[in-house]
């Protein structure tokens, strides 16, 4: 048997098990609409951890992150800032969540706002903006599996053949198991990412270099740009302060509000295990550590390559080590891309149906089910089309997305914790932060100082919600009384 | 706690606020001093640490303090919940 091929078996041996861990868990939830979107509310904090650190690093870390350290340098840093301060608001923000949640019997984000802010027309277009965000994350977890497939093959199972066979598999798992399924496979491919991680981000300086101080000393002699922030840009040149330090802000503002991530809150046991979740996530964020190690490896010993996501693949196949490794290697990078891959297509055709289609029309359970799961089947298609047809790089889709889902905060924060929010207040910053981000995504020229569409959308977005909220009257004060009373748990 | 002193209704309230606005206020500073204009003074090579460049080290101790500071929070978040119960 060729190298190759006992790597493919490896990998194929790792999916099955994978699957079989989905399928087992899924028996065990309940069938209801709540036991599909919100796993029945029981989720223990080891699942929890696990859930929250596999979603964020997907194929997006483990790929995408050796991609731009090794061909944008420093520009990587900006990851590594932004998890933190991101997650760190969600100790008070998550369990706020998680009791109102509790109390109305949400299991989506656009509910939550719906039920301090009743609007139909709020519910729709939050899920549409949802739904838009989705579609390059998606997008970047199906390249993702992709590359690594193609990679390690070496060409044999091109990019749209690895991603069409990645993604069946975990449609597989989430139109048959919902969330119970997300969350027992994530703790799983958690576990295979770090120790993975680790093991190359130190073993690869290593090898190349003879260690992690003589590879920096290398490239601080011949490439000392890539070393300082704010790095490169795609093409090479000097990268923007304004750029730099606009993409860590929308990220840490915007981090928490991804449908799939909030939506935890109201999967969690108790207020308790969303709060050690927020304490111990920076354990998880020194993972960016050994993630980067691996892409400034490639620096000085691998000639530009065409896509600079293929960096880690290309160099852990390139060293000596055994098959097994190499296999392994690759199901970590696949597993982080799938898992964050499943929760995606679920989080979004639940938000599709829940916030979007039912409050136009009324579904039974049943067909609820039916729906969500042609959504899931839907975006997963529209997904993998870009996946096939577009190549820009994993972190650029991904922070692109991020100029929407940055606009949920405000109306978020606004319903639980500002009493003097209102509905058209909600409505209008809404629909202003997202045009303005909207257009300079378009005009990205017209940006000043380079700065993120999407924080340019907040300095329209926060002041159009606060002056409209001041000009109009909430009709049903006490209704909003008793819902922020609930979110602090009084 | 029957051996732990009794705070006043104020005490105990100040004590928590104290801790919340310092872990604020640890978060600002880290958001100050990673991005412009806070992290110009960090943003060399050398001297290294642990053999990452300096602007990376930086970037991580940041992440290694923010542990700390949550973990702190959270004691005291959960001993001021036990005292509102009794």
């Amino acid at each position: 048997m060729e190298r190759w091929q006992t790597i493919a078996v490896i990998i194929l041996l790792y999916l099955a098990v994978t699957l079989g861990i989905g399928l087992r868990a899924g028996r065990r939830a309940s069938k209801s609409v709540t036991g599909y979107v919100a796993g029945d509310r029981s989720f223990g904090l080891l699942v929890m951890y696990f859930i929250f650190g596999a979603t964020m690093f997907s194929a997006f870390a483990f790929l995408g992150g050796p991609g731009w350290a090794y061909s944008r340098g420093a520009a990587a840093f900006y990851i590594l800032s932004y998890g933190v301060l991101g997650m760190a608001p969600w100790y008070s923000v998550g369990p706020r969540a998680a009791r109102v949640g509790r109390a109305y019997g949400f299991v989506t984000q656009a509910q939550l706002l719906v039920g301090r802010f009743p609007s139909r027309f709020l519910s729709v277009l939050v899920a549409a903006l949802t739904v838009l965000a989705f579609v390059p994350y998606i997008t970047l977890q199906m390249r993702g599996a992709g590359i690594v497939i193609e990679a390690v093959t070496d060409g044999h199972i091109p990019l749209w053949v690895g991603a069409a066979v990645a993604y069946g598999i975990v449609l597989l798992y989430v139109l048959t198991s919902g969330v119970a399924a997300v969350g027992w496979t994530n703790t799983f491919q958690g576990v295979v990412m770090l120790v993975i991680a680790w093991t190359l981000g130190i073993y690869l300086p290593m090898r190349l270099y003879g260690g992690v101080g003589p590879m920096f000393d290398q490239i601080a002699n011949q490439r000392p740009e890539m070393l300082t922030v704010p790095g490169l840009t795609a093409s090479g040149e000097p990268w923007s302060w304004g750029g730099y330090s606009t993409a860590i802000l929308v990220s840490a503002i915007g981090v928490s509000m991804w449908p799939h991530l909030f939506m935890k809150a109201f999967t969690a046991k108790d207020d308790d295990t969303i709060r050690r979740t927020v304490v111990l996530f920076p354990t998880f964020q020194l993972f960016l550590i050994p993630v980067f190690l691996i892409g400034f490896a490639g620096i000085l010993v691998v000639d530009a390559l065409p896509d600079p996501d293929f960096i880690l693949p290309h160099l852990i196949l390139r060293s000596d080590l055994p098959a097994l490794v190499v296999g392994l290697f690759c199901a970590g990078a696949l597993s982080a891309s799938m898992s964050t891959g499943d929760a995606l297509l679920h989080a979004g055709a639940s938000v599709a149906v829940e916030d979007g289609v039912r409050p136009l029309r009324g579904l039974d359970d049943r067909q609820q089910r039916r729906l969500m799961r042609w959504l899931v089947v839907g975006m997963g298609a529209v997904a993998y089309f870009f996946a096939v047809n577009e190549s820009q790089s994993l972190v650029t889709l991904l922070l692109t997305s991020y100029g929407i889902i940055v606009q949920f905060t405000p109306p978020l924060v606004a319903a639980l914790y500002w009493r003097g929010a209102t509905t058209p207040g909600v409505v209008s910053g809404l629909v202003a932060g997202s045009a303005v981000t909207l257009f300079f995504y378009f005009n990205s020229a017209l940006r000043p100082l380079d700065l993120h569409e999407g924080i340019l959308g907040l300095l329209v977005h926060i002041p159009v919600l606060i002056i409209v909220s001041h000009l109009t009257t909430d009709p049903q004060p006490s209704a909003s009384e008793r819902f922020l009373q609930t979110a602090r748990g009084q | 706690m029957p051996w732990a002193p009794r705070t006043s209704e104020e005490g105990g309230t100040l004590k928590i606020r104290v801790v919340r606005g310092c872990v604020v206020a640890f978060f600002i500073l880290f958001a100050l001093f990673v991005t412009w204009p806070g992290m110009l003074p960090f943003n060399r090579i050398r001297p290294s640490i642990l053999g990452l460049p300096l602007s990376m080290a930086w970037i991580a101790g940041w992440v290694i303090l923010s542990f700390v500071a949550l973990v702190v929070l959270d004691r005291a978040e959960a001993n001021e919940r036990r005292r509102r119960e009794e």
